[in-house]
């Protein structure tokens, strides 16, 4: 089973479409592999081939800590900024209550080894471009979840994947509203630390 | 028209009409136990006090394959549901930012059907031949139970990407989680329901989805292995 499982591996590019072509062996290596996690890019993670600790954990959660900080903060920030449609803003109401709790959750988890929050700084991005930022924003996160979810110990893998499908909900939520498609594809792919983490400084500045 | 109802009545009755899922049921039961639930009349006291969860170490015992094969019984009801509804045309009945969720879906679901073979290879249970009993004929009908089996299975799959020996599969588990995440979200958005349930999505057992299923009487007739009748639909 073994070499089939490696067929399934999230990968960073080409996610399977799920679009009808026959999916042999080689076929879904080629969709799927992409060298799966290795080849998201975890700088400064192990792979999920290594062993599971308390302290890649650490490393795993303050980063996924800084991506619910920054949509916790961006929610809250376009709030106080007004001028979102009504349907934006009940998105960054209820999303915003989700992400405020994912920071919790995830502070939890880390105890004092949580890391403290970055100033943010956001601009027209929650105004004029609120919607377009915030697919942005939750396509990282999910890629994020999905390139370190498995390398985390099973009990903190196990409460991370609660966090993770919600994060999936807010992404096809407010692709939705945006008029583009929710899901995209038949597997999510994982996105790379380098990537995610382009994203984050773009307000950190 | 915005509705907050967050929970929607899950309608998987009848739908197990050659008893995989009550395959798998037995699998998580006991082969006597799961064989008595087929046989004994529904509704009575003795099928209620058998429904009774399992221990977790019976559930435990699953092991990678058993898990997998749990999660591809769903997604070959998931392929076929979606599948049938189009067959029969209730899809294309359906407005058009409806339809073009309902085939979105199916191909997914196809996909990962696709997918979880290829992973168990032999190991793979086989298709089962579902009855939809008109559900999949009216497109109200069809929407709402989408909607609660989209929510279930990332239930389902929230509670297994951590169960797995091999890491792989749980990497595999969180990108297809995911995308039932995704699936459930834009099924409520487009069904007038707030599309987060809460903060977390709460996992599911194994056992705890089966009870489910057993609750809504899917347990018509005994189980057969294997159907003599050429599958209408494999999805």
């Amino acid at each position: 089973m073994d070499q089939e499982v490696s067929a399934v591996l999230p990968a960073s590019e080409s996610p399977v479409t799920g679009k009808g072509r026959a999916l042999s062996r080689a076929g879904a290596l080629r969709a799927l592999a992409g060298g799966g996690v290795a080849a998201a890019g975890l700088v400064g993670f192990s792979s999920a081939s290594a062993a599971p600790s308390r302290t890649q954990d650490q490393k795993i959660l303050n980063y996924l800590l800084v991506l619910e900080r920054l949509q916790a903060a961006f929610y809250a920030s376009a709030r106080r900024a007004g001028g979102l449609s009504a349907e934006l803003q009940k998105f960054a109401a209820v999303v915003g209550r989700n992400e405020l709790e994912h920071v919790r959750l995830l502070s939890t988890l880390l105890g004092a080894a949580a890391k403290p929050a970055p100033a943010f700084h956001f601009g027209s991005a929650v105004s004029g471009a609120f919607a377009r930022t915030a697919v942005e924003l939750e396509e990282a996160a999910v890629g994020a979840y999905i390139a370190t979810g498995a390398s985390l110990t099973d009990r903190v893998m196990a409460d991370v994947g609660s966090i993770c499908a919600v994060e999936g909900r807010h992404a096809a939520w407010i692709r939705s509203i945006a008029g583009v498609l929710p899901a995209p594809a038949a597997a999510d792919p994982a996105e790379s630390q380098q990537r995610v983490l382009a994203v984050v400084r773009r307000f950190t500045r | 028209m915005t509705s907050d109802e967050h929970e929607v009545d899950l309608t998987l009755a009848d739908l197990d009409a050659d008893g995989a899922i009550g395959d798998a049921v037995a699998r998580l039961y006991g082969e006597t136990r799961g064989g008595f639930l087929c046989k004994a009349a529904l509704g009575s006291a003795a099928v209620a006090g058998a429904l009774a969860l399992p221990s977790r170490a019976a559930a435990a015992k699953l092991g990678d394959t058993g898990i997998l094969n749990f999660d591809l019984v769903f997604e070959y009801l998931q392929a076929s549901f979606y599948t049938e509804a189009d067959r029969v045309g209730t899809v294309q009945r359906m407005s058009k930012p409806l339809e073009v969720w309902a085939r979105t879906l199916g191909a997914h679901e196809r996909a990962h059907v696709a997918i979880l073979k290829k992973v168990l290879g032999r190991a793979a249970v086989k298709s089962p031949v579902f009855d939809f009993r008109g559900v999949t004929d009216s497109p109200a009908k069809f929407t709402k139970t989408a909607v609660a089996m989209e929510d279930l299975t990332v239930a389902l799959l929230v509670g297994q990407a951590a169960r797995f020996k091999n890491r792989q599969l749980s990497a595999a588990v969180f990108s297809l989680l995911t995308v039932e995440a995704r699936h459930a979200a834009w099924a409520r958005h487009l069904s007038g329901f707030t599309p987060v349930l809460a903060s977390i999505d709460r996992p599911k057992t194994l056992s705890e989805v089966a009870h489910i299923v057993a609750q809504t009487h899917f347990i018509s007739r005994r189980a057969r292995l294997s159907s003599k009748r050429p599958p209408p639909f494999t999805g």
